[in-house]
């Protein structure tokens, strides 16, 4: 079992990225986000994480940054909302 | 100094020495008569407190024969009252006896139906006089016995209170119940809370398998995943344990799934005869 994906950055270099969660938020349907981790660590308790926007093509994926500043609130609200709602739901 | 002066000198002295003694006689005197008097109007404070006692004690006496007086005529009055209706008593008990006899000697029905009427009421009349009786016998116990019937009347009320704490506390309990039921919030947060659960319930596996499927095409996807751009964010080793088992135990789910809609191949080996 692996949430693990191969990506290319726009330099070329392939990195492997831990696939977290793929959601969707309230307002922007349609529209795909995926939460991932490079595997960086900032302290004891906290690590590093990434939310891009997943945007399919005919034939392949691409993750872009949120640059509306409305939708990256909407987007951190989001996965604030389900991650809680997932515990909840998690522990019933 | 001639001798008439020193005759005269000595008269003086011994006229002068009589006077004190007789100053100090009357003041001795005087002082006996003090004591006596302060003697005197202490036993005179005796006295009188011995007086108040027995003027008080004699109140009392008083009191307490003017009471027994008053009590006895009362329950000479009650005796009475008591000795009148026992002849009352007796009186309708009498004329019950003779409608009785008149009634044996009567031929038609509806004549004896009105001397039945007639005992009944003379029935009604003496239970009532029983009850007045009764009354009075309670009356003549109070004065007999007054203590005895205070404590009666008190043990009476009390548990009249505490009858009357037991059925507030009954009624209470009641409106508690009651209010239980018929509260709408709690009827309704039940279901509400079903329904809730329900459409999380759904939400949250439509999220998932959305999302495993998601995730599947990506890892099958032969050509390249571009990044383009991305948002950090820092979340807490917590959350990202709790999404990592998650998306694991998903997996795990959907592999137990796929193998137990496989078919199952069973190796059929031959007896091996020895």
């Amino acid at each position: 079992m692996d949430n693990k994906i191969k990506v290319v950055t726009p330099d070329n270099q392939t990195l492997e990225i831990e696939v977290l969660d793929i959601f969707n938020v309230t307002g922007y349907e349609g529209k795909d986000y995926i939460l991932y981790s490079l595997g960086e660590q900032i302290d004891n308790e906290h690590e590093q994480a990434y939310i891009s926007i997943l945007e399919k093509s005919e034939n392949d994926y691409n993750l872009t940054e949120i640059k509306d500043a409305q939708e990256w609130d909407a987007v951190q609200k989001a996965i604030a909302e389900d991650i809680k709602m997932e515990q909840e739901a998690s522990n019933e | 100094m001639n001798n008439s002066d020193k005759v005269y000198q000595a008269l003086l002295k011994q006229s002068l020495d009589t006077i004190a003694k007789q100053i100090q006689q009357l003041s001795q005197k005087k002082k006996g008569l003090i004591d006596l008097a302060s003697k005197t109007e202490t036993e005179i404070e005796g006295l009188k407190l011995q007086y108040n006692e027995i003027v008080t004690t004699l109140k009392s006496y008083q009191e307490r024969i003017a009471l027994s007086e008053r009590k006895e005529k009362k329950l000479d009055k009650l005796d009475e009252k008591s000795d009148k209706i026992m002849k009352q008593q007796e009186e309708h008990e009498k004329q019950i006896e003779k409608l009785k006899e008149v009634k044996e000697n009567l031929q038609t029905s509806s004549a004896k139906r009105k001397i039945n009427k007639k005992i009944e009421k003379q029935q009604e009349i003496i239970k009532n006089l029983q009850k007045k009786q009764v009354r009075i016998d309670l009356r003549q116990k109070a004065i007999i016995l007054p203590k005895f019937t205070k404590k009666n009347k008190r043990e009476k009320l009390i548990a009249q209170q505490q009858a009357k704490v037991n059925l507030t506390a009954a009624k209470a309990q009641d409106n508690k119940e009651l209010q239980k039921m018929l509260d709408p919030e709690n009827k309704m947060t039940d279901g509400l809370k079903a329904i809730v659960y329900d459409i999380k319930g759904a939400f949250y596996k439509k999220s998932l398998e959305h999302s495993e499927a998601v995730l599947e095409t990506m890892k099958n996807q032969t050509t390249n995943i571009a990044v383009r751009g991305a948002n950090a964010i820092t979340i807490t080793k917590n959350i990202a344990q709790f999404l990592r088992e998650k998306r694991e135990k998903s997996q795990a789910k959907k592999m137990a799934q796929e193998q137990s809609t496989q078919p199952k191949v069973v190796l059929q080996v031959p007896a091996v005869r020895k």
